[in-house]
């Protein structure tokens, strides 16, 4: 993880990833899994296609799946809603 | 005089009962008799270590445009699939204004990934609007069964226009939206189909997606008029919301009395609850009286890729992430650079790439000049004397980066939990998509891999019990009334296949799509004769083009 990347994790508030895998998704393409835990503990699964997690990655400065893990919630939501 | 008897084969009735020694008698297109069968015929099959089976029915398939050029859905049919159920996904090609074509072409060609030249009419010739057009094109050629779904969302373009795709609609407008589902359940829709998934062209939502529940309620109140189907896709990403719309469906079915269907259910190890939370659900609401039937298909999901398009696949090897999600032609003008290969090459590890990339599968080679496609990489590697990255790369660099892999099992995968939940006899097999993503993988053989992996290689399910859930279960769901049995009576739909070959394939591409597209198959193992309606359709010398199909209901 880059240093933006880290000071990002630091400052995050709110729900962040707390897991992040590789799937396979229905039409053949890859995907990613991610686990959101929100401030009551609650862990909930959020699926990203394989264009929406490049940029997510992208976005958050990682070059790893793992490395998502303590991204903000709203990286998601905006790595969802770019197109 | 019989049409057809089939001597001496193991008839696996359809019904779950054990496998007995026997005969299949045929004449005028029906079962004539079953057991010991006198009498003469005027031609015989020897069945002698086959089994003899009811033809197999595919609850979820996208044939629609398939249909138009190809009456047998091949390979459907090699497979033993005698009825296939196209029009799922809120999705079909009537009732169809011809002012909409184009836009219902965009939806299709997104989720099918046809060819353009495939649906703009040079491959048919569009002659119809109304549902019961669209079943006479298709009629003549059929050489299988076709119980077809109406399309929510045509059936909301229809009457919406652009609207369909913008807002929720008004009174005036269910009732017109009802007026005409009555016409296509008149005219031989086995149901109605609908997606809060799926997406058009433009990747802007399909029109079923802007249906509010009073909507979907009022055309539900139709299907329950006439004793149909509602086959639902529901965010099946979420589990939580699949849950919600399990007891949407529910309601549905208790309001009105109907039987609903929702695919696809998938299991993967990333997502273990997702399977058991969704059918804890569905067990309560079956218990309640309604009919809410998960789909759970039998094959397992490969992921697939090729350096012309980035994929997360890499997403764990930072060096080759990085090198993927580069521009195209960045990424195609790094291949060319020494320095950078050797980069991904070392990065690919110490053995050259092959525990990472060893086992992937080379799918689609253009020309294919060498005769690669279908082998492993580690295989053709170790032919050309290179590592796995540095083949995988030259591969690439060779065929302007378009050679697709596979990474094959990847998802929906572990045999020991997939096993129980399709023999759980509250799901129904389907969800193969038939017809569909041509262009990623084959939607062809999941019977014949039902037989294969969960009757003789993990004895999840028996051999009758494998049938009869392709077979009496599929048609019991779905209201086909004299099919899925072999019981005089009973429509001649019949196949006769070896219990212990059955199989599928390997997945292979072949080049026949209108307008020159590619798809992909699976050609049929272990299969040796399909009858539909009593004509041989199929059998080991190939097509018979036996035109004995029927629109279903």
């Amino acid at each position: 993880m880059n240093e933006p990347a880290r000071a990002a994790v630091q400052r995050s508030d709110g729900p962040t990833i707390a897991r992040a895998q590789l799937g396979a998704a229905h039409d053949g393409l890859p995907e990613l899994i991610l686990g959101i835990r929100f401030e009551n503990g609650v862990l909930s699964d959020v699926i990203v296609d394989n264009d929406a997690g490049i940029r997510l990655l992208a976005r958050c400065g990682v070059d790893r799946i793992e490395d998502l893990v303590g991204q903000s919630w709203r990286e998601v939501r905006n790595a969802l809603l770019e197109e | 005089m019989y049409d057809y008897v089939i001597r001496n084969g193991f008839i696996v009735d359809g019904s779950g009962l054990p496998a007995f020694k026997g005969d299949v008698a045929i004449a005028n297109g029906r079962i004539a008799a079953v057991g010991g069968v006198k009498g003469p015929a005027r031609q015989t099959l020897d069945a002698t270590g086959r089994v003899v089976a009811p033809g197999f029915i595919d609850p979820h398939t996208h044939f629609d445009a398939q249909l138009l050029w190809d009456g047998e859905a091949r390979p459907a049919l090699a497979h033993g699939v005698t009825t296939v159920v196209p029009g799922n996904c809120s999705l079909s090609l009537a009732p169809l204004k011809a002012v909409h074509r184009e836009a219902l072409s965009g939806m299709f060609r997104q989720i099918e990934e046809l060819p353009k030249e495939s649906l703009d009419g040079s491959a048919f010739t569009w002659t119809w609007e109304h549902f019961d057009g669209y079943l006479d094109a298709i009629r003549e050629r059929l050489s299988l069964n076709v119980a077809p779904l109406v399309g929510h969302s045509v059936i909301r373009l229809w009457v919406m226009g652009e609207a369909a795709q913008q807002r929720a609609s008004t009174p005036d407008e269910q009732r017109a939206m009802q007026a005409l589902l009555r016409q296509c359940l008149e005219a031989g829709a086995v149901g109605l189909s609908s997606s809060y998934v799926d997406v058009d062209a433009n990747l802007h939502p399909v029109p079923s997606r802007f249906a509010h529940s009073d909507e979907l309620d009022a055309l539900a109140a139709v299907l329950g008029e006439y004793g149909r189907v509602l086959q639902v896709v529901p965010e099946f990403y979420n589990t939580d919301i699949t849950i919600a719309r399990v007891d949407q469906l529910a309601e549905l079915s208790l309001r009105h009395n109907i039987t609903t269907t929702f695919s696809p259910l998938f299991d993967s190890a990333n997502t273990p609850q997702n399977v058991p939370r969704v059918m804890a659900r569905v067990r309560e609401q079956f218990a309640r009286g309604a009919r809410v039937w998960p789909q759970v298909q039998t094959r397992p999901i490969d992921i697939s890729f090729c350096f012309d398009m980035p994929s997360l696949f890499f997403a764990g090897n930072p060096s080759w992430f990085n090198f993927m999600r580069m521009p195209r032609d960045a990424r195609a003008a790094a291949l060319e650079d020494p320095a950078q290969r050797a980069r991904l090459i070392a990065a690919a590890g110490a053995d050259g790439g092959s525990a990472w990339l060893g086992g992937l599968v080379i799918r689609l080679v253009p020309g294919d000049n060498e005769g690669i496609e279908g082998r492993t990489l580690g295989e053709v590697a170790a032919t050309r004397g290179h590592g796995c990255a540095e083949a995988m790369i030259e591969l690439s660099r060779e065929h302007d980066l378009k050679v697709h892999f596979l990474a094959a099992n990847r998802g929906h995968e572990n045999a020991e939990r997939i096993g129980p939940l399709l023999a759980d006899p509250l799901v129904h097999i389907g969800a193969s998509d038939g017809g569909a993503h041509i262009c990623s993988f084959s939607t062809y053989g999941d019977t014949g891999y039902l037989f294969s992996k969960f009757v003789r290689e993990t004895h999840a399910l028996t051999l009758e019990q494998a049938v009869k859930k392709i077979t009496l279960d599929t048609a019991t769901i779905w209201g086909l009334r004299d099919r899925g049995l072999l019981h005089a009576g009973y429509a001649a739909d019949v196949v006769v296949f070896d219990p212990e070959t059955i199989d599928r394939g390997p997945e292979r591409p072949v080049h026949d799509v209108p307008g020159g597209g590619m798809r992909y198959v699976r050609d049929s193992v272990g299969v040796d004769a399909v009858f539909v309606n009593g004509a041989l359709a199929y059998d080991r010398d190939g097509y018979k083009s036996a035109h004995s199909g029927a629109v279903v209901v």
